[in-house]
């Protein structure tokens, strides 16, 4: 069982990493960015018969990145339409997150072959699970050009999961993550027989 | 343990989805508005709270919902609840997490407007950029704290 101090080394270590981690993000924010819209773009598609899914930098914020909804039903012949809009931060959904599971998982103490494991498992089901919001938030967006049809309770509902995911996305996710692919159940039986 | 943190944290959700929990973050809106503008008032910066709008003579901050750091101190609440501990270490860990959270968040609130104040062009590097990391990194601490207490005071009985 970790005792006070093996748990101050521990909060110790992960806000040196951490620290380290997001003051990294002023070299490799650039490119990072360049990434997260790859992966938007792939994981999104370009659409089907009924809706057209671009993906755009927005040049005048660093990290921000743009989806564009078109209902292709709704479009006239010269290319106007009603589109729909979506930001994402890749600093504030990807990298902070991110940044966050891997302090977690270096900072623990494991041998460190598991720890690289993990780290590889974790970044990756961390990208999957920012990729599943996006999904999601595209897919609730696209109700505003008649390509979903949700009653005004069920768009409530939606809207209100949205906001209760996106702020704990940054959080709960690379902790649970964490705690997912850094310890065995023997570990964590451990910890818990300890307190 | 992971089910009960999950229960726990859309419970939490829920109930300030209804009237009263509305009211309390209104409430606590308000409340870290009134404490923030004491504080800049203290720090040589003349305001007055008009709702949660914290007003001076060249900027002005309103403070909304999603800035109550509500989310982190459920997680908070969340995660001592889900960890096997006694009722009286959750009890005091509850109300602790619930201290430190605000008294963090008006610290956020403060050097927001402060920053506002002297040097806008930082605002979102304040905001956007560094906030969010010290509240994320907090919530770990805290917890991390709470844990190294719980252990010991479960072993002393």
């Amino acid at each position: 069982m970790m005792g006070p101090r093996e748990i101050a080394g521990f909060l110790l270590r992960v806000g040196v990493l951490y620290c380290l981690f997001q003051a990294a993000w002023l070299v490799l924010g650039e490119p990072f960015g360049v990434c997260f819209r790859a992966m938007v773009a792939i994981s999104l598609g370009p659409g089907d018969s009924r809706r057209e899914l671009s993906v755009q930098e927005i040049k005048t914020a660093k990290g921000e990145t743009r989806v564009e909804i078109v209902n292709r039903s709704l479009m006239a012949q010269d290319g106007s339409g009603p589109v729909r809009h979506l930001d994402f931060n890749a600093r504030s959904l990807a990298w902070r997150p991110s940044c966050l599971l891997a302090a977690l998982i270096l900072a623990s103490s494991i041998p460190w072959r598991r720890r690289l494991t993990a780290l590889g498992l974790g970044l990756f089901f961390q990208q999957v699970v920012m990729l599943v919001f996006i999904g999601f938030a595209v897919w609730l967006e696209s109700a505003e050009i008649g390509l979903v049809d949700f009653s005004p309770s069920q768009k409530d509902l939606l809207v209100a999961l949205k906001q209760v995911i996106l702020s704990h996305l940054p959080l709960v996710s690379p902790v649970i993550i964490w705690l997912l692919v850094t310890f065995r159940a023997r570990d964590l039986r451990i910890l818990r027989e300890g307190c | 343990m992971a089910l009960k943190f999950f229960i726990v944290l859309g419970v939490l959700h829920l109930l300030i989805l209804t009237p009263p929990g509305q009211v309390s973050v209104d409430w606590l809106v308000g409340l870290h508005a009134r404490t923030s503008a004491a504080v800049l008032g203290f720090l040589g910066i003349g305001t007055e709270v008009q709702n949660a709008t914290i007003v001076a003579e060249s900027n002005a901050l309103t403070v909304i919902g999603g800035c109550s750091a509500l989310e982190i101190w459920f997680f908070l609440v969340a995660a001592i609840i889900a960890f096997p501990s006694g009722i009286l270490s959750k009890l005091v860990g509850v109300v602790v997490a619930l201290a430190a959270v605000q008294i963090l968040n008006s610290v956020r609130i403060t050097s927001l407007f402060w920053m506002g104040h002297y040097s806008a062009q930082n605002f979102s590097l304040l905001h956007e950029g560094m906030w969010p990391s010290i509240l994320n990194f907090s919530a770990i601490l805290i917890f991390g704290c709470w844990l190294a207490w719980a252990t010991r005071i479960e072993h002393r009985r």
